[in-house]
């Protein structure tokens, strides 16, 4: 996985650094800021590192209020 | 800001729906075991509900004509609450988007390529997605009409091949579920396949519309890729019957059956192939409106900036959203419903009404000049 990671990483990088160049300054931090997150989020992923999901916390707060089906038999 | 400058005709408009809702006939397992033979009605029922949430869509869409779903939260709930809807939305694609990469990468391991490691299948599949969105929206609908007539070409030719194996008891009892069982099952049909059409009003603005307005389009979407979806379901039960629920893909089953010819069996492989077109294009829809959110959040100059961005990051994100296939099902038939229904229904309503009781955009500008 780390691998696919890293392709992505130099894929990403070559071709963001042409167009970066002719955007203004404020779409460079912007993007910046996203490529770093993203970058951070792969290779914790990468690690193994067990990130909090969204989808879950969502799900749980869904079941927490009582809304959920309950389970089939 | 319009970052796109491409447009598209309503005909296309309407394949593209109907492509993304025929491409859901593998998620008929979430509702499947709930109502058995009974299933039928379910997706009818569906498509009966999904009608009143594409009105709401349609209605957003008469009412800021020109505008994506991000600009129309922007206009109506200003610019710090819009941010917020926005970004709860930008969410919602990105999670739909990563569900259904992660479906795609599981079909293809399922069936076809079987050692090969998942994240290099979906790896390949957001490559070649990229490639399709950093060209505009004229390229990912270009073949939208070819798929959808195929998808329509394979299910009336396989419903054909296994009418031999058509047992029309398969479809009794009938109403031998609970009733929590049907209003569960009718509210997974209407939210998972056909209330995700949501996702279109981020590509209405570049729709070509003619004198017959979007609604026509919008509706013969929803009718084909419905009709689709029924086609399966019913095919399937007539052919396997109350064991339609033991499989995680009953057409898959169901076509495994089929025989033309002595030596000509094994057209599942035709239904996989289609079934992949479809997700592919279902994914790149997603992508595509996921990345158009972003860009038009941060009214960034350009969508090609944020294309792979948005790709690792759901590449990543399909590595760890559901530790396994048995509980993404589990958790669909459980609570997405629910959470997918405020993006549906509840945030697209609340925008509509709260748009009504605003003034229009022209006649306040007109008010102030007036004043």
């Amino acid at each position: 996985m780390v691998y696919v990671f890293m392709v992505f990483a130099l894929i990403a990088f070559f071709y963001l650094l042409p167009l970066l160049k002719k955007s203004p300054k404020r779409d460079r931090i912007i993007v910046a800021a996203i490529f770093v997150f993203v970058l951070a989020v792969c290779a914790l992923t990468a690690q193994g590192v067990e990130l909090p999901n969204p989808l879950k916390t969502a799900e749980d707060i869904v079941k927490a209020i009582g809304l959920s089906y309950p389970p089939l038999k | 800001m319009k970052t796109e400058t491409g447009r598209i005709s309503s005909l296309q408009y309407m394949f593209c729906i109907a492509c993304f809702i025929q491409s859901s006939a593998l998620l008929s397992s979430f509702f499947v075991p709930l109502t058995k033979q009974d299933s039928w009605m379910s997706v009818l029922a569906g498509i009966l509900l999904a009608s009143p949430l594409l009105m709401i869509y349609l209605g957003l869409m008469r009412r800021f004509p020109g505008k994506t779903l991000i600009e129309i939260n922007e206009a109506v709930f200003g610019r710090v609450f819009g941010f917020v809807v926005s970004l709860l939305y930008i969410w919602f694609m990105m999670s739909l988007f990563t569900l259904n990469l992660l479906d795609i990468g599981q079909l293809v391991k399922k069936t076809i390529m079987v050692d090969t490691p998942l994240i290099a299948l979906i790896s390949l599949c957001i490559l070649v997605c990229a490639y399709a969105v950093y060209h505009g929206i004229r390229v990912v609908a270009r073949y939208s009409f070819v798929f959808a007539l195929l998808a329509v070409f394979v299910v009336i030719t396989s419903t054909l091949f296994t009418l031999n194996f058509w047992r029309f008891e398969n479809f009794l009892p009938m109403f031998d579920q609970s009733v929590m069982h049907y209003v569960q099952s009718m509210h997974l049909a209407t939210t998972i396949p056909f209330g995700e059409v949501v996702v279109f009003l981020m590509i209405a603005p570049y729709v070509q519309r003619n004198k017959k307005g979007l609604a026509r389009y919008a509706f013969g979407g929803l009718l084909i890729g419905g009709m689709t979806v029924l086609g399966v379901v019913v095919r399937d039960t007539a052919v396997l019957g109350n064991v339609l629920s033991f499989f995680s893909i009953p057409p898959f089953e169901t076509q495994r059956m089929a025989v033309l010819a002595e030596g000509l069996n094994r057209l599942e492989i035709l239904y996989i192939i289609i079934l992949i077109v479809l997700l592919f294009f279902k994914v790149l829809i997603l992508y595509y409106v996921s990345v158009m959110a972003v860009t038009q959040l941060f009214k960034l100059g350009s969508h090609r900036l944020v294309i792979p961005l948005a790709g690792a990051l759901c590449v990543a994100y399909a590595t760890f959203i559901y530790p396994s296939e048995i509980a993404h099902v589990i958790a669909a038939r459980g609570e997405t419903a629910q959470l997918w229904t405020v993006f549906q229904l509840c945030l697209p309503l609340f925008t509509l009404i709260v748009s009504a009781a605003r003034k229009p955009p022209k006649k306040q500008s007109k008010s102030a000049e007036a004043a």
